[in-house]
């Protein structure tokens, strides 16, 4: 058996699907395949399947990876790419099939690009030294926690913002970004879309 | 606009379509649009498979296109208020008002609320009266339309029996007349000429001093009385090859497959059992076929085989072994629901165990083998006790048993009875030397409240005040004895608003008026269901529930229903609800004849006889 790792786009009515709904939706697609698919022994066969970094609802993707256990050693991923293509919406457009290269866990970063009603004078919230926000624990708690450190960069253009924040155990969501900013400028910012663009590990290598 | 409220919302996925599966056609190049409306949630909604044979034999029409709609939650709906969204189709976001048909499918009596407030949400008048004109024909079909009085005010057209052919005819028709301009009357008395169509605009009714049914008169040459269409042969009717797969999460969402229509067993109490014979069986090699392109293009992990009594299947043996032959592979479960008590075989247990183990549910029904003999579910005591045997050897340490409480001719010594056959089943688990090691038993006891439904020899019978059934309640939990057994029950005040609705007339839709009005919705849950409410609906009416629910009925009082011919005869109900007060059984149609009335289709089960 291997993994293959499928790279992925989600995107328009998809963006409303959650994360747990595509573990479902992403069973159904490997069995439509026909790709000899490796299942769990026991009392529930499922198959494997990991996603590399969870989404949040309302959010789009252009870089979203998925591996998917293959029972054959030998399975060929342009055949996989194929089969895949041919079940996937256009919502869903699978991108390339590889080979899993980096651990999922290595994500540590990804890149956001944010089309908004952008606030006059916008470098001012990021040139703050520090940004306390109050964020939810793992444990359903709250703490305030200084989110400037996990802006690891940011580039602002007209009605637009690129972000490369925190990602993985340490993880950082553009909305939280987002309603920072609301407290600083002291008004409601109208967000269009959010499209997650890219995913990197520690050293800012693109993940693969 | 839409796109501002669906991130507001919870599980905003149930409302923007695009799942595989869905059908989406150029309005442009359609002649008859019709919306497909489910009155609940959508998760709930999606798991209908009428709806799914119906989208399927609909779109097949080159020239109509079938959407879906369903309820919106409450957060959705309040959103959609304030922003000014009407309700709209999944396919197309198109507002229900711009639909030529709209078509409600009624599974039970307690959704009825939500299609008032569907189509004032989709901004098409509620009243029949109030819609002119050929857009907007608003109808009905499912197993509630054997009484479709309560809503005769809201509905322009009812499709009593099964809609694969009938409906297409109507939408045939419909096409015809809106290409002539026609009138809404003119199309409506064209529709009643269609067998199996009831259209109550063309039906006077008139009332007894004491408040019974006088009479139904026809008018405009309408049909004394409408005759359900049946589709007869199984294995030639269409059947969809693809279903729409939702994304998020829906209840029993897998492949479904029925096994046959209509029931042998006449239990006395069952509406379905009767509304769908003769008794038609789809071939073991059709349901095979059918099954395996359905996980094929859906991609769904589970089958279910569907049937009101899946044990009576004829060919059910063959079957699961042609059917394992591919499931296993493909670690494809295969649940079997609606399984009889009595024939509960090792070697069935091992065919539907092989997979997965599903938990076990058995309907018992009467806790004395007097009122099971009155109510005729023709199972003994021995039967129900080797069954749970053969479960629990089998490996399974939980197993559930449906009761009803509030039976015709019921005391409370069916009432321990209920209990003494819990503790039974318990003392057999512990009994066994080759019971599961280390684990207990749980017998869990679902008590439902009996509610007489048209079409049934208990259509003549009083259903039990709130107060005795709570009296009831009460009796039952004190004649449990062991922790093993969990009780479970339906509030009584649903029960009796469900007894009110299922044998309502017409003036009954003033009620179900008010009651929305007062803002009655989602009535099957819990969380919503405001009885006060209804209360209040029922005193502005000045109607009495009493008098549809509680009230014994004269076999020769005319029933509201009496004008729809489902095949089965009133005289056949009449005598099997008199062999019910003597506790007397009736065989089933595979052992004899009762002459109930359903050979008059010359089909199935009652051609093979006769």
């Amino acid at each position: 058996m291997k993994n293959i790792r499928v790279f992925y786009q989600k995107t328009g009515r998809l963006k409303y699907i959650s994360h747990l709904d595509m573990n479902r939706v992403f069973t159904r697609i490997s069995r439509r395949s026909g790709m000899p698919i490796w299942y769990t022994e026991g009392f529930n066969p499922h198959p494997r399947i990991n996603f590399a970094l969870p989404l949040s609802l309302g959010f789009e993707s252009t870089y979203e990876a998925v591996d998917i256990r293959i029972d054959d050693d030998n399975y060929s991923n342009d055949e996989a790419f194929g089969r895949l293509k041919s079940v996937m919406p256009d919502e869903l457009k699978v991108v390339k099939v590889t080979d899993p290269v980096m651990k999922t866990g290595e994500i540590a970063f990804a890149r956001f690009e944010i089309s908004l009603d952008l606030p006059e004078n916008a470098e001012s919230f990021f040139e703050q030294g520090e940004i306390f926000m109050e964020k939810k624990t793992k444990k359903g708690g709250i703490k305030t926690v200084d989110i400037r450190p996990m802006i690891s960069s940011y580039k602002i253009g007209e009605g637009r913002l690129e972000l490369v924040l925190s990602a993985g155990t340490d993880n950082l969501n553009p909305s939280l970004v987002i309603d920072a900013m609301r407290r600083h400028f002291d008004r409601e910012i109208k967000v269009d879309s959010v499209i997650r663009t890219m995913l990197y590990n520690k050293e800012m290598e693109k993940f693969i | 606009m839409l796109e501002d409220i669906l991130l507001k919302v919870q599980k905003p996925g149930r409302y923007v379509g695009g799942e595989q599966g869905s059908v989406v056609k150029n309005p442009d190049e359609v002649d008859v649009r019709f919306a497909f409306c489910f009155p609940d949630s959508y998760e709930i909604g999606m798991s209908h498979i009428g709806m799914k044979i119906l989208y399927s034999t609909i779109n097949s029409l080159e020239w109509a296109w079938c959407e879906r709609v369903f309820a919106p939650w409450e957060d959705m709906e309040a959103q959609m208020r304030e922003n000014n969204v009407k309700l709209y189709a999944l396919e197309s976001h198109t507002p229900l008002c711009d639909f030529d048909i709209i078509g409600f499918t009624l599974q039970y009596e307690l959704s009825y609320t939500n299609i008032l407030n569907m189509l004032e949400l989709g901004g098409v008048p509620v009243l029949a009266k109030d819609r002119k004109g050929l857009k907007n024909i608003v109808c009905a079909g499912g197993p509630c339309t054997y009484n479709p009085e309560p809503l005769c005010d809201f509905v322009d057209i009812f499709f009593i029996g099964e809609g694969e052919e009938l409906d297409n005819e109507l939408l045939e028709l419909y096409r015809e007349h809106k290409k002539r301009g026609s009138d809404k009357e003119t199309f409506l008395r064209a529709a009643a000429k269609i067998e199996g169509v009831y259209v109550p605009s063309l039906y006077d009714v008139t009332y007894n001093d004491d408040g019974t049914v006088a009479a139904y008169t026809p008018k405009d040459n309408a049909p004394a009385t409408i005759r359900k269409r049946i589709v007869s042969n199984l294995d030639k009717a269409p059947y969809p090859e693809q279903f729409v797969v939702p994304y998020v999460e829906a209840v029993f969402d897998r492949v479904s497959v029925e096994l046959f229509r209509g029931c042998i067993r006449g239990c006395r109490f069952c509406q379905a059992g009767y509304i769908y014979r003769p008794v038609r069986e789809k071939s073991a090699a059709v349901v095979d076929r059918q099954a395996k392109a359905l996980c094929a293009s859906t991609g769904y992990d589970e089958i279910s085989l569907l049937s009101l009594s899946s044990s009576d299947y004829t060919e059910l043996n063959d079957l699961l072994g042609s059917m394992l032959s591919w499931t296993e592979d493909k670690r494809i479960n295969l649940a079997l629901p609606s399984l009889r008590i009595d024939n509960f075989s090792d070697e069935l247990l091992e065919k539907i165990a092989s997979v997965r183990k599903s938990g076990l549910t058995f309907a018992a029904e009467a806790g004395t083998q007097r009122l099971r003999d009155a109510i005729n579910k023709n199972i003994t005591e021995e039967e129900i006790l080797s069954s749970c045997k053969t479960a629990f050897e089998g490996g399974y340490t939980a197993v559930k048993l449906y009761f009803m409480m509030g039976l015709p001719t019921e005391t409370m010594e069916d009432i321990e009875g209920i209990a003494n056959l819990g503790q039974k089943i318990v003392d057999l688990y512990y009994s066994l030397p080759n019971k599961p090691k280390g684990k207990g038993v749980t017998v869990s006891i679902s008590c439902a409240t009996f509610v007489p439904k048209p079409f049934t020899p208990f259509e003549f019978e009083p259903q039990d005040t709130a107060d005795t059934i709570l009296k009831k309640q009460q009796h039952l939990i004190d004649s449990v004895k062991t922790r093993k057994i969990q009780l479970s029950w339906h509030d009584p005040a649903t029960s009796l608003l469900e007894a009110v609705l299922a044998r309502g007339d017409r003036r009954v839709g003033k009620v179900i008026y008010e009651a929305w009005k007062r803002g009655c919705k989602f009535d099957s849950w819990g969380e919503y269901f405001r009885f006060d409410r209804w209360e209040e609906a029922f005193k502005a009416c000045r109607l009495d529930p009493a008098f549809y629910a509680n009230r014994r009925r004269e076999y020769d009082e005319v029933n509201p229903w009496d004008h729809i011919d489902i095949g089965v005869t009133k005289s056949f109900f009449v005598r099997e609800d008199k062999l019910a007060h003597q506790s007397t059984t009736t065989p089933n149609c595979r052992q004899k004849c009762a002459g109930c009335g359903a050979t008059v289709f010359g089909e199935g089960l009652c051609c093979e006889k006769h």
